[in-house]
């Protein structure tokens, strides 16, 4: 894998847990 | 292991525009620049510019507490500034600060050609002057800015009117270039190190802003999604916060701090990976237990998100709950006392100079200590309600973020501008700065602690007739703290214009690490082909 297509893997999983911390926090006030 | 390659960003390989080419193209360098250095001078361009506003909103706040009766601004006024300067140093001039010293050093550290995502990089500067002038912004709008303070609990951050929606805006768009910058930072230092550069051979700045790039990545989304509640009660009609409609303020509470707790250590981490790099190179030895640091770093950002209800100790939390966030804050003192003790061995025996940087690391080590032993005190459960809401606690965290976190950035800058400008700052000024800062930031906070326990309250414009001669003390310091930044400011000007004796390449002498193995001023472009790392340069 080159160096730019690891960098933008590693990134978007990164950002995915971003998102998901934001979303299950959401999702846990909305819900209880 | 990971590699660097040598062709990326070839789209780069030009000149910066000068002012010669023109003023257009010298804005557009800097608006459109995705150059790691352009950036980390922006950042701290930025913050030293909200540093001078947060701390006009401080004089303020000194001013009218210069003696006791309402006297230069209403009531209403002061808690806007009150909250005001809270959030702009802490958004906008601490946080981005520590930002621009990792977009400068953290790349040279480890011998890569610039961040991994250097666009988005741009974009994650360029965020932060809309989002903090949107807030100053506030200040003209009818009602004025948030008067809830930094913390924005409600019901009373609800009842802030039209700011409520901006400061909401605010907050949104600086969580979105925290986490942006913090993502940045970890693909660049996990994908792009130097061959040889194995994780626990990389300085400790590096590893104090990974720790930190996980923690941001891992609490501000908590805060984003906490403040869009916020909007949804203030706008929407839910009820998340309100207890008229089911809901619980003190439950803003936990969520804030969650988030609040490891911001504290996202603000003084990178402080001590500054400290951890200035000591070795005045001292001339190695760091005392390298690894150990690590450890520490890790350890204390682990323990920093399982302790963020002892700000709330005097809500009525159940006493199990109390003495568990208790003990686990008494805990963090084991790192950071690892940290602190690894910082006097590194000093022991070694051939010790004090020049400003030194100074300015040796005055966060003793006062950081202060304001560790103050928070150590607020730990136990019956000593903070004393304490809770008073003007010990002022005292506490300004210890923490004065002359530690702000000391740690000025004392990098003192360090780090001979490689940035190509000369040497002026020594002289330097030192005149550091006893000016180190007199007076104590003469600010020190005599808070006494008006704190005994009782004065934070956040409140008027006080006791028995509080007035500490508090004159403490506004005549604030006065003359921020009338001696200015001999850093000049001082700086000096070598941005390139006025001063010329650096040498190492200009410290016991200075190691990769940063120091390429001219001074540092190329626009550094490290297009992996360095190799010697021996002698893991620091």
């Amino acid at each position: 894998m080159s160096q730019r297509r690891r960098n933008i893997v590693l990134a978007l999983i990164l950002a995915g847990v971003a998102v998901a911390v934001y979303v299950a926090f959401f999702y846990q006030m909305v819900t209880t | 292991m990971s590699t660097v390659s040598p062709d990326i960003h070839d789209d780069e390989h030009h000149g910066p525009a000068t002012l010669k080419d023109g003023i257009g193209k010298y804005a557009m360098r800097w608006i459109s620049t995705t150059n790691h250095k352009d950036l980390g001078t922006l950042y701290l361009l930025f913050s030293g510019l909200m540093l001078i506003v947060g701390g006009i909103l401080s004089l303020v706040i000194r001013a009218e507490l210069f003696a006791p009766g309402i006297q230069v601004v209403d009531p209403g006024f002061f808690n806007q500034a009150v909250s005001l300067h809270g959030l702009i140093m802490i958004f906008g001039g601490i946080m981005p600060a520590f930002v621009g010293l990792a977009n400068w050093i953290v790349p040279m550290e480890i011998g890569c050609p610039d961040l991994a995502m250097p666009r988005v990089n741009n974009w994650a500067f360029w965020l932060l002057p809309f989002a903090l002038f949107t807030l100053i912004a506030t200040l003209f709008i009818e009602g004025g800015p948030l008067a809830s303070g930094w913390t924005m609990y409600p019901p009373l951050f609800l009842q802030t009117g039209y700011s409520l929606a901006f400061t909401v805006f605010v907050i949104h768009m600086t969580s979105v270039s925290s986490i942006a910058g913090a993502i940045n930072i970890i693909v660049t230092i996990l994908n792009m190190r130097t061959p040889g550069m194995s994780l626990l051979r990389m300085p400790l700045f590096v590893w104090s802003w990974l720790v930190t790039a996980f923690l941001l990545l891992a609490t501000i989304p908590v805060l984003s999604a906490s403040v869009t509640l916020l909007l949804t009660d203030g706008y929407f009609g839910t009820t998340f916060f309100s207890a008229a409609g089911g809901g619980d303020p003190v439950l803003f509470q936990h969520i804030f701090w969650f988030f609040g707790h490891p911001e504290v250590y996202i603000m003084i981490l990178p402080a001590f990976g500054i400290v951890s790099m200035i000591i070795p190179t005045f001292a001339r030895k190695k760091l005392f237990g390298h690894d150990s640091m690590v450890y520490a770093l890790a350890c204390i950002a682990l323990l920093s998100m399982i302790v963020w209800a002892h700000h709330m100790f005097a809500v009525g939390l159940p006493v199990s709950a109390e003495l568990f966030f208790m003990f686990a804050t008494m805990l963090i003192s084991v790192p950071t006392g690892v940290k602190i003790f690894n910082w006097v061995a590194t000093m022991w025996r070694g051939s010790m100079t004090f020049e400003t940087p030194m100074l300015f690391a040796l005055g966060f080590v003793v006062m950081f200590a202060i304001g560790g032993f103050s928070g150590l005190m607020m730990a136990l459960v019956p000593v903070d309600f004393q304490y809770h809401d008073t003007y010990f606690i002022v005292a506490h965290f300004h210890y923490v973020l004065v002359p530690g976190a702000l000391f740690s950035i000025i004392g990098a800058i003192y360090y780090w501008i001979p490689k940035w400008s190509g000369v040497m700052y002026n020594e002289k000024l330097g030192q005149i700065h550091f006893w000016w800062s180190a007199v007076w930031i104590n003469v600010i906070f020190f005599p808070q602690h006494f008006v704190g326990l005994a009782g004065m309250p934070r956040r409140i414009p008027d006080y006791a007739l028995q509080f007035a001669n500490f508090n004159m003390v403490s506004s005549i310091g604030a006065f003359m703290f921020f009338i001696g930044q200015f001999i850093f400011l000049y001082n700086m000007y000096q070598c941005m214009r390139g006025a001063g004796k010329k650096a040498t390449d190492r200009v410290w002498e016991g200075a190691h690490g990769l940063e120091w193995t390429v001219p001074s001023p540092a190329p626009y472009h550094t490290f297009e082909t992996p360095p190799v790392l010697e021996e002698s340069e893991i620091v």
